[in-house]
């Protein structure tokens, strides 16, 4: 409902000369202006290469937190070694560190990359850290008393507890790390929806750095739904609680 | 044959400065075969004893040994405990990981399944059935495990007293018919005795009484020697029987007394 009153003011403002069209073009000249990327091709390179660099940096940053949170997880004592290095870097912003990343890295996908593990690796990490820790010591008894073996327990009973956990760590990872990959594409790169925006803001043309934000917020909105979806699929015990999770996540301020 | 037997079994603990002694010198053998029911106050070392025998605690003496010795114990809690995610039949089958028991697996499950009338309910997650029905898939899983005996931990002591007295005659009838070792703890007395062909009476961390319960079942509150006995145990439990009162009454009620074991004088619960 809040969307269609948005547009509705948006039209209404465009069409009574209310706004600068300069500044807020109408949007019967956006979605123009979409066709035309669309139809040349422009805004699908530059989407898929922004998409392709989130799908890579966001599976580089699975295989390191999550095998690192399981280590931590059921292996407590190396907690008080590795936790003041990790709250440590929690509190640096990803952004802060494109500088140093391109002076180390380049201007290549690596910075990017590096942005992208640097913004999604504690949502990640603390989320299936939260959730192997705080698996019910009940229910590792019950592995205990039938017999499980280490492996078993952590496999059939600590795994699938952590499991909405993980997931809800992975859904707020990939929010991070699209939103950070578009703050590197801003500052760094040749292609990607971030670095079509800020060219468009170089040419002036405001239409298209509207359609840059637009489809910034419907792909976020989209993989978020997606994994939404795919969770309720993946956890069905786990009813309508994941979608309520997004605020009071491990990492989610 | 004795599937269980407890040599001076000790558990102590540190609180503060001083050492609290949970369990003292517990010597107890356990029939294959019997229903042994344990009954005392809150506190008085029940749970830490079947703990220790499952093996979830550690003891600080004596000994425990089974027969055989690589007996199978399995434990149904207070609270069902059922794995959220794993449908009733998976829950059941939890004890019984894949090419541990191979193929009789399914077959196991689905029996115990109609013996506890789980069958319409098997796909079932725990969060969609009621307390009383989790506590039956509780018990289903310690069947699957084919425990050579199984403690129980106050299983039907959250339930309603409907379902609760429901899930006593059908536990009766699981023991009769399947021949299981059971050790069953609770607190109320009543249940001790309608369940328990042995009933122990626990006291400050050791095993005060020991009344064998000569009822056939199905058995009822009403009779007068159930009444006695139920007299005799509640005595022993609240400390103000002394032996020769519980000997007369025994033998009144024509139910055989099984001895004393230790005197209260000598309970100490700190060192």
């Amino acid at each position: 409902m809040l969307p269609l009153l948005i547009v509705a003011w948006w039209l209404a403002a465009s069409a009574l000369q209310m706004v600068n069209s300069y500044l807020v073009p109408s949007p019967a000249s956006i979605l123009q202006t979409t066709v035309v990327l669309v139809q040349k091709g422009v805004l699908l390179k530059h989407l898929t290469t922004s998409l392709y660099r989130i799908i890579a940096g966001f599976g580089l940053t699975f295989l390191i937190a999550f095998p690192l949170a399981v280590l931590l997880g059921t292996n407590r004592w190396l907690t008080p070694y590795v936790d003041p290095l990790l709250h440590f870097i929690r509190h640096i912003p990803p952004i802060s560190c494109i500088p140093i990343f391109i002076l180390w890295l380049g201007i290549g996908e690596a910075s990017k990359l590096a942005i992208i593990v640097l913004a999604a690796f504690f949502p990640v990490f603390l989320n299936t850290l939260a959730g192997i820790v705080t698996c019910d010591p009940k229910l590792i008894e019950v592995g205990q008393i039938f017999g499980l073996s280490r492996m078993e327990k952590f496999r059939r009973i600590i795994l699938p507890s952590a499991l909405p956990s993980i997931i809800l760590g992975i859904r707020l990872g990939l929010g991070y790390s699209w939103r950070a990959l578009i703050g590197a594409e801003l500052i760094a790169a040749s292609a990607g929806v971030g670095y079509m925006i800020i060219e468009a803001e170089q040419l002036s043309r405001p239409d298209i750095v509207i359609v840059g934000i637009l489809v910034i917020g419907s792909i976020g909105y989209l993989i978020d739904h997606a994994f939404l979806k795919l969770s309720h699929l993946i956890l069905p015990w786990n009813g309508e609680k994941a979608s309520h999770d997004r605020f009071t996540a491990k990492g989610a301020l | 044959m004795t599937v269980l037997l407890l040599k001076g079994l000790c558990k102590e603990y540190p609180l503060r400065q001083q050492r609290v002694q949970a369990l003292v010198d517990i010597e107890l053998a356990i029939a294959e075969g019997s229903f042994v029911t344990i009954v005392g106050k809150s506190g008085c070392g029940k749970t830490t004893l079947l703990r220790i025998i499952a093996g979830l605690e550690s003891r600080s003496g004596g000994e425990i040994v089974f027969t055989p010795s690589d007996a199978r114990v399995g434990m149904v809690f207070q609270e069902p405990r059922l794995m959220p995610w794993l449908m009733v039949e998976q829950n059941m089958a939890l004890a019984m990981p894949p090419g541990r028991d191979g193929k009789g697996m399914q077959q196991t499950v689905e029996h115990y399944l109609e013996i506890l009338g789980l069958t319409p309910f098997r796909h079932a997650y725990p969060a969609q059935i009621s307390s009383g029905m989790a506590q039956r898939v509780a018990l289903g899983r310690a069947l699957c495990y084919n425990s050579d005996i199984i403690l129980m931990d106050e299983p039907l002591s959250a339930l309603d007293a409907f379902t609760r007295r429901t899930l006593q005659q059908e536990l009766l009838h699981i023991f009769q018919e399947h021949k299981k070792t059971i050790l069953f703890v609770t607190h109320d007395v009543d249940e001790a005795l309608i369940m328990g062909q042995r009933v122990l009476v626990m006291d400050r961390g050791r095993i005060v009484q020991d009344y064998p319960v000569p009822f056939p079942y199905p058995r009822t509150v009403g009779s007068e020697p159930f009444f006695r006995l139920r007299e005799n145990v509640l005595q022993a439990i609240t400390g103000d029987a002394n032996g020769e009162e519980v000997i007369r009454d025994e033998k009144e009620a024509g139910v055989g007394f099984c001895g004393r074991h230790g005197g209260r004088a000598d309970i100490g619960f700190f060192d």
